[in-house]
């Protein structure tokens, strides 16, 4: 039983496909990526996996078949997605910022925090300011931070910096999974070539 | 008592009023981007409310706390049947139904309870009070209180629990938040409540000190669009301290200034909002 399955995912723009439908399954600690140039629809297929955009198809997590397919249900899952704009709440400090990303674990806790700032100090350095103001590079920080405050099993990634897929590397030996979206395919990751319909 | 200290104690009094209904807006604005215009009828209905339970023998200060219930409720329920369906990502036909709304909630306040202005319930008894040598309307002081304490009890809920922060991570980046599991849809919802709530507060204290009447909240939602764009329409740390600049600002023309008659408060409350609103798009 593999800990993400998609099964036929088919994003759609007014009732039309704009992808070529897509399945594949992820293991724990396993690297994937979907790989295609600029303007191939990666963005999009990881916004489907998610479930942020109009999808035909299933996403499974540990075998089971989410339902509805949303978001909010993902993440409850496990599954966090970390979007092209890193999906930064720019009015909130950085703290609260990762007390967000606790939010289905239904509260923040001292060892989470701790397990974060010990990972990105720069974080901690930051924590008072809002998050708007943060660099490119400190934003997706941020964004895997909070993924950690949510100890996500999956994390969709777009355009992982390579900072970023060090990161990512080092929680795949935890046991977690990672669903990477590049033009290049990153070392040691299973590729997924994406193709229009 | 018309010694400045009185004066400016007047006008906080009143200012509260504004504070609040522009907190109201704020908390409606940055949940769901859309001005909710009728905040001020729905917070005079409340007020009728009010009346109508003191009228059926409710003691006032249970009545008011049933009443500022009752409209937490009614903001959900107005969000959730016609704000939200409606909405869509549409702001200018959500703007549109709010003003609607305003006018139907004002004709349902006059069709029910006639037009005629009546008298509200009071919580405190008239009287001068005495701070550092200067003489105040004691009820001012008493108002402004009141108001003080809901605007507190808002920033306590945003800042303090839970459910504040997920409101406000919804505010700075809804689907941000849908992807860390934020129920941004029914936290919205809660936020049109919370508003609903907050305005109630506003309508019971505007009724105390000016009766009971449809047009009660009319001319002060102006001035709370003011002191809501003054701090950009998203800032409900501003909202009420703005409100209160403003009804001290308002206070003082509108006895001193002669030149533009009954004219000078909306005059300035239109200026405030003129230059609130430009200093936003910039």
């Amino acid at each position: 039983m593999s800990l993400l399955e998609l099964r036929g995912l088919e994003p759609r723009r007014e009732r039309r496909a704009v992808l070529r439908s897509l399945s594949l399954t992820l293991d724990e600690g396993e690297l994937a990526a979907l790989v295609g140039p600029a303007g191939a629809g990666k963005t999009t297929a990881l916004r489907a996996v998610c479930g942020a955009v109009p999808t035909h198809g299933s996403v499974l997590v540990d075998g089971e078949r989410i339902v509805p397919h949303t978001p909010e249900r993902l993440a409850r899952e496990g599954v966090v997605h970390v979007p092209d704009d890193r999906g930064t709440l720019g009015s909130l400090t950085v703290l609260d910022n990762l007390r967000v990303g606790a939010w289905v674990r239904r509260g923040t806790s001292a060892r989470d925090l701790a397990r974060v700032f010990e990972r990105f100090p720069e974080l901690y350095e930051l924590r008072a300011r809002r998050a708007r103001t943060l660099a490119d590079a400190e934003q997706e920080l941020l964004a895997l931070g909070r993924a950690l405050m949510a100890h996500a099993r999956v994390l969709l990634v777009d355009e992982p910096s390579a900072g970023a897929l060090a990161v990512l590397r080092a929680l795949l030996a935890d046991g977690a999974a990672a669903l990477v979206a590049c033009e290049r395919a990153p070392e040691g990751a299973r590729v997924f070539e994406l193709a229009r319909p | 008592m018309s010694g400045a200290a009185a004066q400016i104690a007047s006008g906080l009094a009143g200012g509260v009023v504004y504070g609040l209904l522009a907190l109201a807006v704020v908390l409606g604005h940055r949940a769901t981007g859309v001005v909710n215009l009728a905040v001020g009828a729905q917070a005079t209905l409340s007020a009728y409310v009010c009346a109508a339970l003191v009228g059926h023998g409710w003691a006032l200060w249970p009545a008011a706390g049933a009443t500022v219930a009752l409209s937490f409720a009614g903001g959900i329920a107005v969000h959730a049947l016609l704000v939200r369906p409606l909405q869509r990502g549409q702001l200018v036909e959500a703007t549109l139904l709010s003003a609607g709304l305003l006018l139907v909630f004002a004709g349902l306040a006059a069709w029910i309870w006639g037009g005629a202005t009546r008298p509200f319930p009071q919580a405190f008894a008239a009287g001068p009070a005495t701070i550092a040598g200067q003489t105040v309307e004691r009820r001012d002081l008493l108002d402004l209180g009141v108001g003080l304490a809901a605007a507190a009890a808002v920033w306590l809920a945003l800042a303090r629990t839970r459910a504040g922060l997920g409101l406000r991570a919804a505010a700075a980046s809804p689907l941000g938040a849908r992807y860390l599991g934020v129920p941004v849809r029914g936290l919205t919802t809660a936020a049109w409540g919370l508003a609903a709530a907050v305005a109630a507060v506003a309508g019971l204290l505007a009724a105390s000190r000016l009766g009971l009447q449809p047009a009660l909240l009319r001319s002060a939602l102006l001035a709370a669009l003011a002191a809501a764009a003054a701090g950009g329409l998203d800032s409900a740390g501003a909202a009420v301290p703005a409100g209160l600049a403003l009804g001290v600002g308002l206070e003082l023309a509108g006895r001193h200034v002669h030149w533009l008659h009954g004219g000078v408060r909306p005059a300035l409350a239109l200026a405030v909002l003129a230059f609130g609103l430009a200093g936003r798009r910039r």
